[in-house]
């Protein structure tokens, strides 16, 4: 149960990425925005914790409808398999498959990370306030695997509820999709990055399919998020998000 | 020889491997391996016992409306206490099935073996209907605890090391009316109606609330009842209510009112808490037998899950390292002097291996002074596939 504000957030950075607005940079991260939205979405992925000396992975398949919908199915470790999560608004089920019953979550439940993630709370409730709280601005270009990218910086407006000091971000000048970002600290310490990797055609579009978030400070920690696949606009409605179907999502 | 249907689960397996060549994979086979060794503290003496523990759970979906699904519970017992029980495999083999689908021997022996199918149904299902028939788990209860709602098969707290809890031989038809919202029947098989489970129960969800109320027989009382799980702020807030009224030998049996409510509640720490309530208005305010809370002479339904009137639990886990969780459940009975401690950690070894250490510790005066009436310390390594 510990581990459900990380799958949550999996998959929300993968339908509703950070909206970064600006003068110059708000067509450019519209654009990379964009392409990672979609009203309905499935996709496959691992989640890995790595730690100087041990390292746990989970597989899961996730199903979702804009932001108050989805469901997760938790298909490794053996230990987990089954596990079926739904949250619908704020109401949140665990169907627990050994005991074949649903349980009804707290909603603190939501606050706990999993297995010591890297993510915390602060990424899955600030994030969605970042186009509020933050001016943007277009400071540079640079190269990143191969690729031409806009960096932009994003500070935070005075008074703003926000965890972070300065944010940099670079974004694909082609196909406009985010492969860095560096998060920093109030005293302008550079806490944790994010760094995209293995880009392909995910769901018809070109995207990052890994994506690595780092704690700078902390030697062999690393979250990593891969996703196996993604499809975009699939046709469900908010009645796929049911208890009967935490039993049937295979 | 009832251990047939061992070789009908591996032949389904093999079976479903050789159709299934090109297809995606309709059944699935899993399980586990558990070793738990149980060190009883006696009076006179320490009884050290082993059981090794394997478990089969076979699902095969054949299309999108049957489902097949077969569990099997292996045992393998050894140590002081198999020694020490006249006949063991007759105490270990205590169920309420209608189908004798276990086996065990051999007898009076140090050892036992012991296995028995505790889930076999078939299962039709569309997107609004459900029907099942066979040995499956009615599982009626929304609180964590204390389940008086849960009058096909209750369980036992005390009972850890059977999470998937028994079965009942039953059929049940269930009709999905929303999200969360349903209306089903269920009725166990037995020859003897004064031992059947009949009854019907309506399930609905308002205001972030999933609440539930039942109505039937449940052996041989006429019984009613509701339950809710929701959320008090950010914490979750559950209660179950159930009433029994017997309509056979009124003298032996009275009216029973069950009642537990519930809230936990979760820190951004990983700091858990939880309290519980279970009052019995048909339990006693003293003890009838020293250890209560292990007699399983007497079988456990929803109207005796506890022989007092009134109990509480507090129960607390906290991750002290992202592999080992630390828990504590304590039951207090307050009618008299009685409490019931069960410390428990959790070390994940390996991506699919446990081990988990597990005390129980139970304390009262019944004879006289208050003392320390069990001690039972657990080790449990579990290998899940």
């Amino acid at each position: 149960m510990k581990w459900l504000q990380l799958l949550i957030l999996a998959i929300l950075i993968f339908l509703f990425p950070i909206l970064i607005k600006g003068q110059d940079a708000k067509e450019i991260v519209k654009k990379a925005d964009m392409k990672r939205r979609g009203d309905t979405g499935k996709a496959t992925m691992t989640i890995t914790i790595k730690r100087p000396t041990w390292k746990r992975e989970m597989e899961l398949k996730s199903w979702s409808h804009g932001t108050d919908y989805s469901l997760i199915l938790v298909t490794a470790p053996a230990r987990d398999k089954g596990t079926v999560f739904l949250k619908r608004d704020k109401e949140i089920w665990n169907w627990i498959p050994s005991i074949e019953r649903n349980i009804k979550l707290p909603p603190s439940m939501m606050m706990q990370s999993w297995m010591g993630s890297d993510f915390t709370n602060d990424d899955l409730i600030k994030e969605s306030s970042i186009v509020e709280d933050y001016e943007h601005s277009l400071v540079g270009d640079s190269v990143i695997l191969g690729r031409q990218v806009y960096k932009i910086e994003l500070i935070p407006k005075p008074n703003a509820p926000v965890v972070w000091g300065k944010i940099y971000s670079w974004i694909d000048k082609e196909d406009f999709m985010e492969l860095k970002t560096e998060l920093y600290d109030e005293d302008g310490y550079l806490v944790n990055k994010i760094i995209y990797s293995d880009i392909r055609e995910l769901g018809g579009r070109l995207l990052p399919a890994k994506m690595e978030y780092i704690p700078v400070d902390k030697d062999g920690y690393k979250t990593i998020i891969e996703y196996e696949s993604v499809a975009y606009d699939i046709p469900i409605t908010t009645d796929f998000f049911s208890l009967q179907n935490m039993k049937r999502v295979k | 020889m009832r251990l047939f249907w061992f070789t009908i689960l591996w032949a389904l397996s093999i079976l479903s491997i050789e159709a299934q060549e090109d297809k995606p994979k309709n059944w699935t086979l899993s399980g586990y391996i558990k070793d738990l060794v149980t060190v009883n503290f006696a009076d006179d003496s320490t009884l050290i016992d082993n059981l090794i523990h394997n478990r089969l759970n076979f699902d095969w979906y054949p299309n999108e409306q049957w489902h097949f699904q077969l569990e099997v519970r292996n045992r393998l017992f050894y140590g002081d206490l198999v020694k020490a029980i006249p006949n063991y495999g007759e105490f270990v083999d205590r169920n309420n099935d209608y189908f004798d689908l276990s086996f065990y021997g051999p007898k009076n022996k140090s050892w036992l073996f012991h296995t028995m199918i505790d889930r076999a149904y078939v299962e039709w299902y569309n997107e609004k209907w459900e029907v099942r028939a066979g040995r499956q788990r009615i599982n009626w209860g929304v609180n964590l605890v204390w389940n008086p709602n849960d009058i096909f098969n209750s369980y036992s707290f005390f009972d850890f090391d059977y999470e998937e809890r028994p079965g009942s031989d039953a059929l049940r038809i269930r009709k999905y009316l929303g999200f969360a919202s349903s209306i089903e029947f269920a009725v166990t098989a037995n020859n003897d109606f004064d031992e059947m489970v009949i009854a019907g129960m309506y399930k609905f969800n308002k205001k972030g609330y999933d609440f539930q109320v039942f109505t039937g027989k449940a052996r041989q009382d006429l019984t009613a009842g509701v339950g809710w799980a929701g959320n008090l702020g950010d914490a979750g807030f559950k209660g179950e209510v159930s009433y029994f009224k017997p309509y056979t030998d009124k003298d032996e049996f009275s009216n029973a009112l069950l009642a537990s409510i519930s809230v936990d509640y979760s820190f951004e720490s990983s700091l858990y808490l939880h309290g519980s309530y279970l009052y019995n208005s048909d339990g006693s305010d003293t003890l009838v037998t020293a250890i209560p809370i292990f007699d399983i002479t007497q079988r456990l339904t929803a109207r005796n899950l506890s022989p007092l009137t009134h109990s509480i639990l507090v129960q607390t886990s906290y991750n002290f390292h992202p592999l080992v969780t630390g828990g504590l459940a304590t039951i207090y009975y307050p009618s008299t002097q009685a409490i019931f401690i069960n410390p428990t950690a959790t070390y994940s070894i390996k991506p699919n291996l446990d081990l988990d250490v597990i005390g129980q510790f139970f304390f009262d005066d019944y004879t006289g002074k208050f003392k320390a009436q069990a001690k039972l310390l657990y080790a449990r390594l579990k290998w899940s596939f």
